[in-house]
């Protein structure tokens, strides 16, 4: 027998407990987030290299992880990962926690996906001011933190923010391993409450996810104006010039 | 634990049969999702006062919850829904379940269709 009403009463109750889990949620997202940023650089830079090969098989990687689902992807990496490892190197790790066979999944998916807008940012980038930065002594990680990276931060932020959302989104699927994160806590609940609560339960996680997405947006949209400043600033001073000149 | 390839080769053929249903699953809610878009997109900027607050709305909803979630409010929470809207305002108070969960394909097409609604009425 499933219970037929929505009662709010039982929302106010399974808030503050869902709430708990939050912490898992976040601590998953944010080492997926640094991760999978770090690798897609690696990966970046494996796709812009001059060695043909290298460019190869990464795009070729990018391709096949790309057609993946996340679904899949996590249970590969944490039934296949462990026994790769030790045929490989003869460590086992089929002692790690599950949550991180989930970073591991899901922050291969974030590279892939990072790799391909970085080099998209890259290539928007005028070639010219490399060749500058190169003729001004720069060193390469000096070119890329003084040249490349502040304007192409600015390029990527609206891909990188909806990137984001959709790994934290992904983040659900953790649940599929039986880590308690807000969705693995929301079906014990309810199982506990002998499937009386599903309905509450999902709805207050839907809720969650709604608040968290609302702040991820706020954060990358004040990163946005905090970039657009240095970019304002420069139109605004040529736009002066020109109406002096008026 | 490690690969076995027989298994493999005999998994692929009754693998393939899922197929058809993952394409199916595929082409309904991107038919469904392109039309319904497409409208809310055209009264998005049409800016028609109040509904297109509540589009917004919907679109932040549905853009920030997890696909599997939406699978199972959809699966648990549709056929309660319907049956609050349609069954208790007429025939009073009738605790039997009328709209059960049919089949799980119809639902998750469902839920994918909302999806691809608030992806496409973005890209228009």
């Amino acid at each position: 027998m499933v219970r037929e009403t929505f009662d709010f009463s039982n929302v106010i109750t399974i808030l503050p407990k869902l709430v708990k889990a939050l912490p898992m949620t976040l601590y998953i997202s944010v080492a997926t987030m640094a991760a999978g940023m770090l690798v897609g650089l690696l990966l970046t830079f494996g796709k812009i290299s001059r060695n043909r090969i290298v460019g190869r098989v990464v795009s070729g990687l990018t391709t096949v992880l790309r057609g993946i689902p996340t679904v899949v992807l996590l249970y590969i990496v944490h039934f296949g990962l462990p026994g790769a490892v030790k045929a490989v190197s003869g460590v086992d790790i089929s002692g790690w926690q599950k949550q991180t066979f989930v970073i591991i999944a899901l922050a291969i998916e974030l590279s892939v996906t990072c790799s391909e807008m970085f080099r998209s940012a890259y290539n928007s980038l005028d070639k010219g001011q490399l060749e500058a930065a190169h003729a001004l002594g720069m060193t390469r990680i000096q070119r890329f933190f003084r040249v490349i990276l502040p304007q192409g931060l600015y390029v990527i932020l609206p891909n990188l923010t909806s990137a984001t959302l959709a790994m934290i989104q992904g983040t659900s699927l953790a649940y599929t391993l039986g880590v308690m994160d807000v969705m693995g806590r929301a079906r014990v609940l309810d199982t506990n409450a002998f499937n009386m609560k599903t309905l509450e339960s999902y709805f207050v996680v839907a809720l969650i996810y709604w608040a968290v997405s609302i702040a991820v947006g706020g954060v990358f949209h004040l990163l946005e104006l905090r970039l657009q400043r240095g970019q304002k600033t420069l139109s605004t001073s040529v736009e002066t010039k020109g109406g002096a000149a008026l | 634990m490690s690969l076995n390839m027989e298994f493999i080769v005999e998994t692929i053929p009754k693998v393939l049969q899922a197929i058809p249903i993952t394409l199916l699953l595929t082409l309904f809610p991107v038919l469904a999702g392109l039309v319904i878009g497409f409208f809310l997109a055209m009264l998005r900027i049409r800016r028609i006062p109040v509904l297109s607050q509540i589009i917004a709305l919907y679109l932040s909803f549905f853009r920030s919850v997890p696909l599997l979630l939406l699978l199972f409010l959809s699966y648990y929470g549709l056929p309660k829904l319907l049956n609050f809207v349609f069954l208790r305002r007429n025939k009073g108070i009738q605790h039997q379940q009328h709209f059960k969960p049919c089949r799980g394909a119809a639902h998750a097409d469902a839920v994918c269709e909302r999806l691809s609604v608030r992806d496409y009425s973005q890209r228009f």
